[in-house]
């Protein structure tokens, strides 16, 4: 704060011989400024600046999130005229009808209208039917829907929830329901209802977290056929061909014919969006293998010119993909952006000639997921055919080797970004910073999981070397905390004597880590990652079963309190949701906070807690 | 006059160079007179005074004259916009975009607050688009993320909101409070 007076003193004193005063600025270029500001903090705090700023503030706000409890929406003020984008997903009670509460239904609905004249995007937690009756009439110019429900559907005829949107926004472009829960069923009548409606869509995401649910391939072809205009489609589907409905090659061609201006195209399996980690130790193939023969996938490739984006994540073995793969630059010319999952052989790498994926020179971005054969040289291959590549992520690769990213770091030097590692048998999170050290002055945004095996080992030839597999665990948390308590010590003493490379990650920005239940993250610094002076932003995943480990006791940290080695970090996420069975390890008396809360929180306050902004998310998945 | 936005300019240079039997290009740039208000006079080639359309269009209606006055502009904020134009002409004649964006970002980044706002008129009075685009984003990311007081010195303006109308405000920002930004 102290230095923040200093600036502003210094600010005072050579504003007072400016000749020229911001307010001597046109009201337009003031407009303009303010409207490419977007963060809500910022503008409340411009508005409170002085009545001039407040006026252009308001008239330039076009973004509104509504806070408030929904009894007091009578109380709405009326100054946000301006916006544009409305989202009423989140007053509280979060997740209550928001209309249902009030005898005047009809009234509120209108209310917000006159509020809000000018909505075009909407998103809106739309728990039953009737709250789109009100509100779909107010604002039929709307462009943009996101309905939002994690509650069980309520019941009624199928697609009913989407009738009386339909009925009244004719102008609908785009429609997100990737966090409305629904029955795979509801959509297709709908669209069938309202042609004109389902004509004019041009994104469509019913790519559903909120449902284990994929979709099956008749209604795909229902919802595609309805939709011949969608540039961009993201839909949840079944690829197993165990199940009814599967997704085969057929469906993808009918599908591509039917959506022939297709810029996005993502196709997840219903079994990926859990998003759990593999095991890295199984040989990477399924036990089953997927209905995508290679000349359909072609057939695909060539019905989809404009294709951009393409995401196949398909959960079972499609095979010898390179055949179809070296068509896609040809037949899609624009594509800039490609994730395959369980697609095994993208490239065969053989004499570091390009092959398979390794000719789709213009990739910008790149994702490969659970290919069991992808080895370093192919890895070559590939940095060496795509020379774009800004964004590169390997997942469940078993194969690759801390030889082959280093490569691909090397090669790809200028233009990598952004890398994910994750989930490959070889590489820890001490082999996934050594081979990223070529890109260490450039890279903004990294994800690696958190296996400290290697910092274990050779981390410290002071203490103790191996832990033995049968330790206890909370013994083993213990351990590492002393360990790594040592070597800081040692480190002390012997200056950079302590083998790793401890240069600066200087662009930094972002950092993602997954972490099991019950480990540590005391090691990350030691690990290679002590030195990032920008990083503004950590998401923390912690996966596991709680259930299998001793409950932890007092001293035992988590260690968030090592983070406070970034002098620029804002912004953190700590995920436990996929951390099962903590909740059950309250001891009685102490319901509030258990155990394990305990032992993960501890620590969060020494991270300058007036600068971060906190989003934990525990679990209460049990 | 036309040829003047299309033809490259560093064709003087090259002919300083070596001289190339092509005439057409081997033509010397006409240099136009600039003056500011407080009297100091900028000499700078012709097409990166086309680049200002206020001067373009003063040209075009009386073509005779050398000297421009800028009656609104004083020399500072004047010198600091030529040396923005004449970049922004090497990126015309050789687009490169990663590299352009760059410079833009440095030539923000290396000023003051002051000579930001400063330049704003002056862009604005020249007409020049691009260099009011970066101008305005770099003006809004020195605002984003600073608290009142911070933004009231910063551009010298007083608080004229009482008490009460002050506290009325933030009753309204309570309806559109966020705690956490979105991603």
């Amino acid at each position: 704060m102290a230095a923040d007076h200093e600036q502003v003193e210094e600010i005072m004193a050579r504003s007072c011989n400016s000749n020229v005063h911001f307010h001597d600025i046109p009201d337009a270029i003031l407009s303009s400024i303010f409207s490419l500001i977007t963060d809500t903090r910022s503008r409340n705090a411009m508005s409170l600046v002085c009545l001039k700023w407040h006026l252009i503030e308001r008239s330039t706000r076009t973004f509104l999130s509504l806070r408030g409890n929904i009894r007091d929406l009578f109380l709405l003020p009326t100054c946000f005229r301006a916006v544009t984008n409305l989202d009423l997903s989140l007053v509280s009670p979060w997740g209550s009808p928001i209309l249902d509460s009030s005898p005047n239904t009809a009234l509120l609905a209108q209310a917000l209208h006159w509020t809000f004249p000018s909505v075009v995007t909407l998103t809106v937690y739309a728990r039953n039917p009737s709250i789109l009756k009100f509100l779909a009439p107010q604002w039929p110019h709307l462009r943009q829907v996101k309905l939002v429900r994690w509650h069980q559907r309520s019941s009624t005829t199928l697609g009913f929830d989407f009738l009386a949107l339909f009925e009244h926004c004719h102008s609908l472009a785009s429609l997100d329901l990737s966090h409305f829960y629904n029955w795979t069923e509801d959509l297709p009548p709908a669209l069938e209802a309202y042609p004109s409606v389902a004509a004019s869509l041009s994104h469509l995401n019913i790519l559903n977290y909120t449902s284990a649910q994929g979709f099956k391939s008749h209604e795909l072809l229902a919802i595609t056929s309805a939709c011949p205009n969608l540039r961009e489609f993201l839909a949840t589907c079944i690829f197993d061909h165990r199940y009814f409905g599967s997704v085969g090659d057929e469906t993808l061609l009918s599908l591509a014919t039917n959506c022939p201006r297709l810029s996005l195209l993502h196709l997840v399996d219903s079994s990926s969006m859990s998003a759990a980690r593999g095991n890295p130790d199984n040989d990477g193939y399924t036990t089953g293998d997927a209905r995508i023969r290679q000349n359909m996938l072609i057939e695909m490739f060539s019905a989809l010119p404009l294709l951009e984006e393409l995401v196949l994540d398909v959960c079972h073995n499609v095979r010898d993909t390179w055949v179809a793969l070296e068509m896609l630059n040809s037949k899609c010319p624009r594509l800039k952006s490609l994730k395959l999952g369980q697609f095994h052989g993208v490239c065969k790498g053989i004499d570091a000639r390009p092959d398979g994926i390794a000719l789709c020179s213009r990739l910008e971005s790149l994702s490969i997921k659970n290919c069991a054969d992808l080895t370093d040289s192919g890895l070559i291959s590939i940095s060496l055919g795509c020379p774009r590549l800004t964004k590169f992520e390997v997942q469940g690769c078993k194969k690759i080797t801390k030889l082959g990213m280093t490569k691909v770091a090397s090669i790809l030097r200028k233009t990598l970004t952004e890398v994910k590692i994750s989930c490959c048998k070889h590489l820890n999170t001490v082999t996934s910073l050594q081979a990223l050290e070529p890109i260490q002055d450039s890279l903004q945004r990294l994800h690696i999981d958190c296996v400290w095996e290697m910092v274990e080992q050779s981390g410290s030839e002071a203490s103790s070397s191996a832990k033995s597999a049968g330790l206890k665990c909370s013994e083993k948390r213990r351990g590492i905390w002393e360990e790594t308590n040592l070597n800081k010590k040692y480190k002390k003493y012997n200056g950079n004597g302590d083998g790793y490379a401890s240069s600066t990650w200087e662009k930094l920005q972002c950092l993602s880590l997954w972490i099991e239940a019950g480990e540590l993250l005391n090691p990350l610094a030691l690990a290679g990652l002590d030195d990032c002076p920008v990083l503004e932003e950590i998401q923390i995943k912690v996966e596991g079963d709680c259930r299998h480990q001793s409950s932890p006791s007092p001293p035992d940290d988590f260690g968030l309190s090592s983070l406070r080695c970034y002098p620029r970090l804002s912004k953190m996420e700590l995920d436990c949701q996929t951390a099962i069975g903590y909740a059950l390890t309250a001891p009685s008396g102490h319901g509030d906070l258990s155990p394990w809360e305990r032992f993960y929180l501890n620590g969060i306050g020494k991270i300058e807690p007036h600068r971060a902004q906190l989003l934990a998310s525990t679990g209460h998945r049990c | 006059m036309s040829s003047s936005t299309d033809s490259p300019t560093l064709t003087t240079e090259t002919t300083q160079l070596s001289p190339q039997p092509d005439t057409e290009t081997a033509k010397p740039t006409k240099k136009i007179t600039l003056k500011s208000s407080d009297n100091q006079i900028f000499e700078v080639e012709e097409s990166v005074a086309m680049e200002f359309a206020t001067v373009k269009s003063f040209f075009e209606d009386s073509p005779s004259t050398d000297t421009v006055p800028l009656p609104n502009v004083t020399a500072k904020p004047l010198s600091q916009v030529i040396e923005f134009c004449k970049e922004q002409i090497k990126f015309k004649a050789n687009p490169d975009e990663a590299q352009k964006k760059k410079y833009n970002a440095e030539f923000v980044t290396e000023k003051s607050d002051k000579d930001l706002v400063d330049m704003i008129p002056v862009a604005n009075y020249l007409e020049i688009k691009d260099l009011l685009d970066v101008l305005n984003q770099a003006v809004a990311d020195r605002i984003e993320n600073k608290s009142v007081e911070y933004v009231r010195s910063f551009f010298g303006i007083d608080n004229d909101f009482t008490a009460e109308e002050e506290a009325a405000l933030r009753r309204e920002h309570a309806w559109a409070y966020e705690g956490v930004d979105e991603d």
